[in-house]
């Protein structure tokens, strides 16, 4: 034991009843999805597992997986019958440990209590949703008996409905009254933080230490938010630029041509979207291709056809107040499209001045030249725009609420809002005018085509990219903090 | 060093945008070590351009540095030797006006050009990667020479000409360059001047053709300003002994002693002294930038990496599971030893619902739910051994876990009756699962694993108490 010094890791055991989540919850504090063993099967860890929580590269939490405690009241009773007397519980519970069955009937047992009077503190965690029975009652006056601080931490709060107020009565009745709700596989924003908090609470001479990990968690927060932000502002600035040059006479002949045009564009765009996906997957610890984060939708392919759909495009020009003119583009029958290729020439002189007014001037020597070699540029709609970024925001809302240990499926991809009634009154709201922030700061970026060989998710794509990447990033953060802060707790379990 | 750590993870930053390199070793290694993020990633870099063979390529820019420095060391001697010999012109007569522009004119211009370079480079924007530049030009150059050949050099090469524009170095860098060898170019010309000035006689003139002598008087004074702050005294052009030409003077001489140390006084101040403040403003500029030179860490490339490093803490174990054989084959009561009768036990129910159908509650000779207290238990399996009944239903949670309590309750239970059984009571309508009836499916093949895997197999398994009511018949 280091207790007292104050540079040694602060100790935590993780105990509980078999099957209620204590390597789920490891695995969520580690953001490690492989550690440990999790299935629905009782038991399934047998032995004491260590893993650091490191800061600035030196263990800050030592965690210490247990096995679950399954025969608590057959314990209770053994220890209530050990002959001799004992001036405390903590002396029986020794007593125990130093005895045959500790190495026998009640091995895994044992190898909790032992480690319970080795460590700081612990957390117990709590399926909530189960009945109160005396199994629990004995489990929670042996960990008692130990006399160390112990953290109750309730989980499964999705599914527990009125049972939490009766595991709080019984829990303040064995005089724990700092209780913690932590759904391992939903953890709630800053629960990680929340929880770190509540056990400086328990352990005042720790605090210092644990006070850092609470600094550490919240940096690591908003690094990681700010590195999505950040690819998903690459994304739609590469995206903005993006273009495919056509010939004039292509465009206006047959029909597959234009298409084909078109899908080389998407493709194209799917590639990078594709990359995209997993760097944001990556960030936050997620494996891309783990069949627990099943994004299918984004990473086949299939999302390119969810992008490009009238329905989600008329959706996403309404949230940009553009619909009508969207309406009429999908009305063409080109989901992507250049001013002036679908609409009338008026509009077209308009929108090429208006397009000339937001995007600058140094594309016009291109225009120009474009012009005269018969050449159109095919160019994403801002409604498009507006559904990659609604979707990436999603995405990234969505990996921020996960825990590591999730193993149910999210489904996160471009889909129109299914109830248009209820778009419309909403219309208007916060999440849309930060969606045509997006966009509008998207606008010079039309200007900027990707130079031949530059990686759209590259650091360092030249000063001008750089500088609009940070610009396009600033309101892309403002839409995320707006959507995080809305979502409440329990979100994407499908 | 920190410069070279950080060219490195540059490298390999842009070596993995093409594609991801094979570090998981690498990254495990670096995971152990007691370092910071920062660091750590830095290390990552290093050992993984060790691996590429960039390590070495970077002492050979250290060899580089030697050949620049005899570059360098070659252009003092030529500078001084031109300024000097710019100065000390014809014979043993100066002409002073002439020489002072010569010693300092060239330096006047070029040291204004690099000013101005100073300038734009603070006030314009950054170049983009496609035009022309002259970190472009310079790593096509470098990759051409045969030690940097190799697939992998460009990038390290495009990595440093990057780092240079990105903190805007190269005016500084260069500037050093060149102002450390105007500096020792006019020590050593002072020195040349001193000697010449000290052991020979020179006669220092002044001829013009347009000008007049009091423009040369204006011109010593003006220039003298300074020197004459230090004590140098200025000195007036005479024309004593001028030859007249349409009665105005055209060539004279200076007093010598005064114009010499003028003269000296002069390289010294607006040469020698601008030249050594640029360049130790140029080594502060880069020392500053080489301190502060560093990984951006909230880049996605170094929060993926991060990451995946994060998931390679190690978990150790501290407590094994060890192989404990705990006695299999439970004590089963013989046949003939049984009576007859059906018993029901509710195990571990603690809700207030039916847990048992009213058809198998009447004809059961004992009907008992027990939350599952030491006390109850023990009762219960009192009475059963008392009952000895032909078959045993035992109703349990199906949402609960089934766990070792469960197991030795029902272990012991199965000694005091023939033939035993598993149902599950229905779950309390009040629960707010998400899906009541998935969850409790889930729960039945849980609770079928368990027992198939412990020594309880031969004890019946049904969905609910009602699927059990034909076979509980059978025992009476």
């Amino acid at each position: 034991m280091k207790r007292g010094s104050s540079k040694a890791a602060v100790e935590i055991a993780v105990v509980g009843h078999t099957n209620v989540g204590k390597t789920s919850l490891l695995r969520t504090l580690t953001r490690q999805q492989d550690f440990g063993d999790v299935s629905d099967r009782p038991g399934t860890t047998r032995h004491v597992e260590r893993i650091d929580l490191r800061v600035d590269g030196e263990p800050a939490v030592r965690f210490y997986d247990t096995p679950g405690l399954e025969d608590a009241v057959a314990l209770q009773h053994f220890l209530q019958t050990l002959p001799g007397e004992f001036d405390n519980p903590i002396e029986r519970v020794r007593s125990f440990l130093a005895g045959p069955e500790a190495g026998a009937a009640f091995d895994q047992e044992a190898k909790v209590l032992r480690k319970m009077l080795e460590v700081d503190a612990a957390i117990y965690v709590i399926d909530c949703r189960q009945e109160l029975l005396p199994k629990y009652r004995s489990e929670i006056a042996m960990l008692c008996a130990c006399a160390r601080p112990l953290m109750p931490v309730l989980n499964f709060m999705a599914a527990a409905g009125d049972r939490v107020r009766a595991w709080r009565e019984l829990l303040a009745g064995f005089n724990l009254h700092i209780v913690m709700e932590f759904d391992a596989v939903a953890p709630f924003m800053g629960a990680e933080g929340q929880l770190f908090h509540d056990l400086s609470v328990l352990l005042r001479e720790r605090q210092d230490q644990l006070q850092a990990v609470v600094a550490l968690l919240a940096r690591q927060g908003r690094e990681r938010r700010a590195a999505a932000v950040t690819l998903a502002a690459r994304l739609l600035v590469h995206a903005a630029g993006h273009r495919v040059a056509v010939a004039f006479s292509a465009l206006h002949s047959p029909e597959d041509r234009r298409a084909d045009a078109m899908h080389s564009l998407r493709q194209k765009l799917g590639q990078s979207m594709q990359a995209c996906v997993q760097a944001v997957l990556g960030v936050y610890g997620f494996r891309a291709d783990g069949a627990d984060v099943q994004l299918a939708s984004w990473t086949s392919g299939r999302w390119e056809d969810d992008l490009f759909h009238p329905q989600l495009l008329q959706d996403a020009g309404r949230k940009l107040g553009t619909g009508a003119a969207v309406g009429a583009a999908i009305g063409f029958g080109a989901d992507v499209a250049l001013a002036g290729m679908s609409l009338g020439a008026a509009t077209a002189l308009g929108a090429a001045l208006g397009g000339v007014a937001s995007q600058g001037w140094s594309q016009i020597p291109r225009k120009l030249r474009n012009k005269l070699q018969g050449i159109e540029e095919l160019t994403l709609e801002d409604a498009v725009l507006a559904a990659l970024a609604d979707s990436l925001l999603s995405l990234i809302t969505a990996l921020e609420q996960r825990g590591h240990a999730a193993t149910a499926r999210v489904d996160i991809s471009a889909k129109a809002s299914s109830d248009p009634v209820q778009a419309q009154e909403t219309a208007e709201n916060e999440e849309h005018r930060a969606l045509r922030q997006v966009v509008k700061a998207l606008g010079p970026a039309r200007g900027l085509a990707p130079s031949k060989g530059t990686k759209p998710l590259a650091s360092h794509q030249g000063a001008r990219r750089d500088a609009l990447i940070e610009q396009v990033a600033v309101p892309l953060l403002r839409a995320l903090q707006q959507r995080c802060d809305g979502v409440p707790n329990h979100w994407g379990q499908a | 060093m920190r410069w070279q750590l950080v060219w490195l993870a540059d490298a390999v930053r842009l070596a993995e945008e093409a594609g991801p390199l094979d570090d998981s070793q690498t990254l495990t290694r670096v995971q152990r070590l007691p370092l910071s993020a920062r660091e750590k990633m830095l290390e990552r870099a290093w050992l993984l351009g060790h691996r590429l063979g960039w390590t070495s390529r970077l002492e050979r820019v250290r060899d580089g540095g030697w050949l620049m420095l005899l570059l360098a060391a070659g252009a003092v001697v030529a500078l001084a030797n031109g300024l000097l010999f710019s100065v000390l012109t014809e014979g043993r007569s100066i002409n002073a006006a002439s020489g002072f522009v010569s010693a300092l004119g060239f330096h006047g211009v070029s040291l204004f050009f690099w000013l101005i370079s100073i300038a734009l480079v603070r006030y314009q924007r950054r170049p983009e990667p496609g035009g022309l530049s002259i970190g472009r030009w310079l790593t096509a150059a470098v990759t051409r020479l045969p030690a940097w050949r190799g697939p992998q050099t460009a990038a390290l090469v495009q990595a440093g000409t990057r780092l240079v524009a990105r903190e805007r170095l190269s005016p500084w860098a260069f500037g050093l360059l060149s102002h450390l060898v105007w500096t020792f170019g006019f020590a050593f010309m002072l020195v040349g001047l001193l000697f010449a000035f000290a052991f020979r006689e020179y006669q220092l003139t002044w001829e013009t053709t347009i000008l007049g002598p009091d423009w040369f008087a204006a011109f010593a004074r003006i220039t003298g300003y300074l020197p004459g702050l230090l004590g140098v005294p200025v000195p007036g052009p005479s024309t004593a002994g001028a030859v007249l030409s349409a009665g105005v003077a055209r060539t004279g001489a200076w007093p010598a002693r005064e114009a010499a140390i003028w003269l000296l006084a002069c390289v010294a101040l607006y040469g020698l002294l601008p030249r050594a403040l640029c360049a130790a403003w140029c080594a502060w500029v880069m020392h500053r930038a080489v301190r502060r030179l560093d990984i951006d860490l909230t880049d996605p490339y170094y929060q993926q990496l991060l990451a995946r490093m994060q998931a390679l803490e190690p978990a150790v174990v501290t407590d094994a599971e060890y192989p404990w054989t705990f006695h299999k084959g439970t004590a089963r009561l013989e046949s003939g030893a049984a009576h007859a009768g059906f018993a029901a036990v509710g195990f571990e129910l603690a809700c207030k619902g039916d847990w048992l159908p009213a058809s198998l509650a009447a004809m059961a000779v004992m009907a008992v739910r027990i939350a599952g207290t030491m006390p109850e238990q023990m009762q219960v399996q009192a009475q059963l051994a008392s009952l000895l009944p032909a078959r045993l239903l035992v109703v349990c949670d199906a949402q609960a876990s089934p766990d070792r309590g469960t197991l030795r309750f029902l272990r012991e239970a199965s000694s005091c009756a023939a033939q035993c059984a598993l149902a599950f009571a229905a779950p309390v309508a009040t629960i707010a699962y998400e899906d009541a009836s998935r969850q409790r499916r889930s729960g039945v093949d849980r609770w079928r694993d368990w027992l198939q895997d412990s020594d309880l197999a031969d004890w019946q398994c049904f969905e609910n108490a009602n699927a059990a009511e034909p076979w509980a018949i059978g025992a009476t």
